[in-house]
This record gives structure tokens, sequence and C-alpha cells, in this order.
């Protein structure tokens, strides 16, 4: 396969609720095994740009393309399949089930079925969610574990893992850090680190901009649904901060030579 | 690497299975049933070991275990069903117009085809709980109270307010009164629904959903499961059980009465409580259900073998009650600290 070819493309994505207007032509490029932090204040359209690509809302407008390969999505299922898997805020997590069930949610292996009777794979699906829990290296001894006696970070490390065990090539993760200790960040933290080299393409919405200054090969700046800012992330932190903040104020843009007005 | 951690062996791994059955908590549950048995034993050695008693017992226990199995699924997705003692009665009166009066100028129907067609209207009642609790989100409390007056109301509307006999050798009364091997048809039914429905909860992608949903409904949506499906699943269940329980109590009293079966619901739920299950959803097992069921049957049948004044009998029992969940929340919260 081409290498040069952007894992995710989207063109001019508009997206209006009612007068609305959440999305006004966003471009949006993702490479393979790239980090991508997605900043932007409230109501900047990061939430539903991703949910444009997660299938979840449908666009009035613009084209997205994986893998050169232009792609139209109308659920959910659409862009799973296609290997883009999206880890919710707030984990989505089954509290009163174990790590490996949670693991599988809604996926299950089957030993064997007939019509609606299908039998769980139990066995398996501890192996392979073992196997995931030391190929990530997070610290969960036991998956039989109910998920409501974990700690934070180690919940967020189960949400995360749990889309790798489908071969998600494209992640997207909304604020997989907020509500974490200082530890349990690091490890969210070098958890992303691992998928990346792993070869997933990563899109972080994160209001930490240390941590996408940590573990962001580029920053997008996202203001009243417009892109203002795409760039590599090259600077320290401290000219890195005082930048992003100035684009989610308005005080610079680098687009404004394309508004439509 | 070296120090992987330990999987277990496929061997182990099904022993673990196996004694994860015998979880704590039903544990418990089961010694306090067995102590029961001890202390009515020990107060009436000869009345309480009876064959005849120990069926009588049987068949409380069949009764109110079938109905707690369909209530016990409602209850792990966070739900209630309230309508199912008044469901035994309409479809108690049901079974006995079809089967002896016929409906206006269809003449009586055979006992098979009334059979089918009384479980298949409480499992539609069921499936109208399920829609309407999943598409109008109306309360699953209020929409089960409301068919728990209506299905009274018709039991006795049709019936006028008198019971429906059953002629004396009529081959459907062996449902409720017949044995095989000396042990009731009843409670030989329950056990085969009970490891039908504890092999669904336990071993299927379905009964994993249940909890799923019970748990957290909206992960349970994400991850791609068909909520409403499940949700209607159970509630089906739980038409289709007190359906059941409505034929057999047909054919033990010989009769379609519309009084029998008030306040079963409420018994259900206390089978359910009693076993363990969390009325907040996502917990709860067959086999708890069945214990509780077990227990309450016990206490009912034990008090009366000893004499018990009736007027303390359900005092007794509602103590029992109460005591039973608080023990139980209160090990629940040892456990999360």
């Amino acid at each position: 396969m081409d290498n040069t070819v952007a894992r995710v493309e989207m063109h001019d994505i508009r997206k209006s609720f009612g007068a609305i207007q959440a999305l006004r032509g966003v471009d949006l490029t993702l490479g393979r095994g790239e980090v991508l932090g997605l900043v932007g204040d409230n109501a900047a359209g990061k939430s539903t740009l991703m949910k444009v690509l997660s299938g979840a809302h449908i666009p009035d407008g613009g084209q997205i393309f994986i893998d050169g390969r232009q792609v139209w999505f109308g659920n959910p299922e659409d862009s799973r399949s296609l290997g883009i898997e999206m880890v919710y805020q707030d984990f989505a997590l089954v509290d009163n089930l174990d790590v490996a069930a949670n693991m599988f949610l809604g996926r299950e292996y089957i030993r064997w079925g007939f019509g609606p009777v299908r039998l769980l794979d139990k066995r398996t699906m501890e192996l392979e969610s073992l196997r995931l829990i030391e190929d990530l290296r997070i610290d969960i001894d036991c998956v039989s574990l109910k998920v409501k006696h974990l700690s934070g970070g180690q919940r967020q490390a189960v949400a995360i893992s749990r889309v790798t065990a489908f071969d998600a090539r494209i992640i997207i993760m909304d604020e997989p850090t907020a509500a974490l200790n200082v530890i349990s960040v690091g490890k969210v933290l070098e958890l992303i680190r691992q998928l990346k080299s792993q070869g997933c393409s990563i899109i972080i919405i994160s209001h930490r901009l240390e941590d996408i200054h940590q573990v962001g090969d580029r920053v997008m700046v996202l203001r009243h649904g417009r892109k203002v800012c795409d760039r590599r992330i090259q600077e320290d932190i401290h000219a890195f901060r005082e930048r992003v903040v100035a684009y989610m104020i308005g005080a610079r843009d680098d687009y404004s030579a394309y508004l439509d007005e | 690497m070296e120090d992987k951690k330990t999987v277990p062996s496929p061997k182990n791994f099904r022993l673990q299975r196996l004694l994860s059955i015998f979880s704590f908590r039903e544990f418990s549950i089961a010694i306090a049933f067995v102590l029961l048995c001890f202390f009515f034993w020990w107060q009436r050695p000869g009345a309480f070991l009876k064959l005849a008693n120990l069926k009588v017992i049987m068949r409380f226990v069949a009764t109110f275990g079938l109905l707690a199995i369909g209530e016990i699924l409602v209850i792990i997705t966070d739900g209630i069903d309230l309508s199912v003692g008044s469901m035994t009665a309409l479809t108690g009166v049901l079974a006995a117009t079809f089967m002896v009066k016929g409906v206006g100028p269809i003449p009586p129907l055979a006992i098979l085809p009334s059979i089918l067609l009384v479980l298949t209207f409480s499992g539609l009642v069921g499936r109208w709980h399920g829609f309407c609790v999943t598409k109008l989100q109306i309360p699953s409390f209020i929409i089960t109270l409301g068919t728990w007056l209506v299905a009274r109301g018709m039991a006795k509307f049709i019936t006028r307010g008198y019971p429906i006999v059953f002629p004396l050798d009529f081959p459907f009364l062996e449902l409720g009164q017949g044995e095989i091997f000396q042990i009731p048809v009843m409670f030989i039914i329950l056990v085969v629904v009970a490891v039908i429905a504890a092999f669904i909860l336990r071993s299927t992608t379905l009964g994993r959903h249940i909890y799923a949903v019970g748990g957290n409904i909206e992960a349970a949506r994400v991850a791609g499961i068909n909520v409403d499906r499940v949700r209607s699943f159970c509630y089906i269940s739980s038409g289709v059980m007190a359906g059941l329980v409505g034929l057999l109590l047909a054919s033990r009293l010989g009769q379609g009465t519309p009084t029998v079966g008030s306040t079963y619901e409420l018994w259900a739920i206390a089978a359910t409580v009693i076993g363990g299950t969390s009325l907040r959803g996502g917990e709860g097992t067959i086999t708890g259900a069945i214990l509780g069921a077990a227990i309450m049957g016990v206490m009912f049948n034990g008090m009366v073998i000893v004499n018990m004044s009736p007027y303390v009998q359900e005092t007794v029992l509602g103590a029992v009650l109460v005591i039973a969940v608080t023990y139980d929340m209160w090990r629940r919260r040892r456990s999360t600290n």
C-alpha cells in the first residue's frame, strides 16, 4: 500500500444544527502512526467533527477519504468496519462486568451459535484480553476483576485497549486524561505512545495542552467551526501553550484568508 | 518475558468456573436455607420431612421461583414488573375459558392449543411492556402497574367474579396436581426453566448483554448492543413466566379464579431480593432467585407446621426480608471498601 497517502483525509466538512453552523468547511488530515491533538474552546466543533468521523453524525457537505478511498458513513457501524474506533470521555465501561467482558462487550467471541442462542467463548476472551493487557503493558493483574474495583487510570486503560482488540487503525479519544491523577495521566500517555508505535493513528481531543504537547505530532485548533491552526509541534511547552491559546481565543488565525465572508 | 501473568490452564479454568457458581453470596444464602430447614426439622421432625409436606413446599417454590425467574431478568435490566400477580389470574381465567367454556360461539379448544394461546398472549403483554419502556420511555413501574390493574379487572370481567371450574378428571389438571416419581410436575417445570434461564444468563451473549444493559445502558448502547431488544426480551420472559404460573395455578386449583395470585408480584420481588439481587440493576443470579423462593417457601410452610399464628407469619416474613437486604447491603459496602 502506498505509504504517502494519508490515513484519514476530511475535506470541507460542513454540518449545521438548525441555524447553528457547527462546522463551516473543516479540513483534517491524519497520517499513519500520527498523533493529532485537536484543540478548541467549548462549542468550537471538535466533538461534532469527531462524531462525523465516527459515523455518529452525517455531515451536510464535504468528503472523507480513508487510505485515499472516498467513504461515506451512515452510522457508527460503517466507520467501525473501517477500523475507526472512539474512546468515550466517560469511559463507557460497564461497572458490574469484569475486564474481559468489557473488552469484548458487544463483540463477544462465540464458541457455538444457533440463531439467537450464542454461547460465549469466555476462555478465549480472557486469554485474549490478558494478551492485550500485556502487549500494552497495562498493570491489571486479573481480567476477571470487575471494572468497578479499578482505578480511574486502569479504567481508561481498559477503555482504550478495548478498541485495540478490534484492530482499530484510527482511534479517536475524547478527553482521555480528564479526571485522572498525575500518575494515571502518565500511564495513559505511555499507552498512547505504545499504540502509535504499533502503527495506530490517533486523534486526541483534550483541554490539557501539556498532554498534547507530550504525545502529539501535530496540533489542530478549531474555533467557531473553522480550522484556525494546523502545525507540527516543535516548540517547548511554554511557547506551545501560548501559541495554541492565542489561536483558541482568536488572536491568531492562519486561515482567515479563506473565510467565506 | 519470564514473569508472565498466570494464565489458567484449561483444567483449572473449568474448575474456577464451576466453583464460581457458588460465589460467596449464593453460598451464604444456601447456608441460610439449610439452617432454616434444620430449624423446622428440629422443631417438628415428623411433620417437616414428610413426603406430603415436601411436595407442598416444592409446589410453593415452583410458583414463586418461576415468577422470580421472570422478575429477575427485568430487575437486572434496572426495571420492575408489577403485573405478574394479576397476570397469573388473567391467564388462569383465560385458560379455563378456552378449555371449558369456549369464547362466544367458538367451542372449547383442546388443551395444548389453549396452553400455547395463553402463553402467546402473556408473551404479547410482556412485549407491550417492552415497547412502552423502550420506545415510549414510560417507566416500567408505571406501565406494569397499569397492567396490574387492567389484568385483574379483565379477569373479573371475563368471569363476572365467579371461578370457572374444570371437570374433575380433566387431563389439564395433571400439570399442577400431577407427580412424576413423587416429584410434583410443577417443580420439574421449575427446574427445567431455571436451568435454561441460568444458562442464558451465564453463558450466552444475550445474558451478558442483559447484565451490561442493567449496569450501564449508555455503555451498552455505544458498544453496539441492541439495548431495546435486550430489554424487550426480559419483559417478554417475565410475561411468559406469569402466563406459565397462571396455567399451573389454574391447574393446581382446578379452576380459573379471578382472585388468584394477588400480591404474588411482591413475593416474586421479595424472592429475588432475598436472593441477593440489587433493585438498582446489573446484579442478580437465577440461583439466588430460586434460593430466595426456597427460603420463602420453607418459611411459609414451617411457620404453619410449628403452629405459628397466621397473624404473626407475615410479620416474620417481612422481618426476614429486611434482615436479608440489610445484611446484603452491609456485605456489599464492606466488599467495596
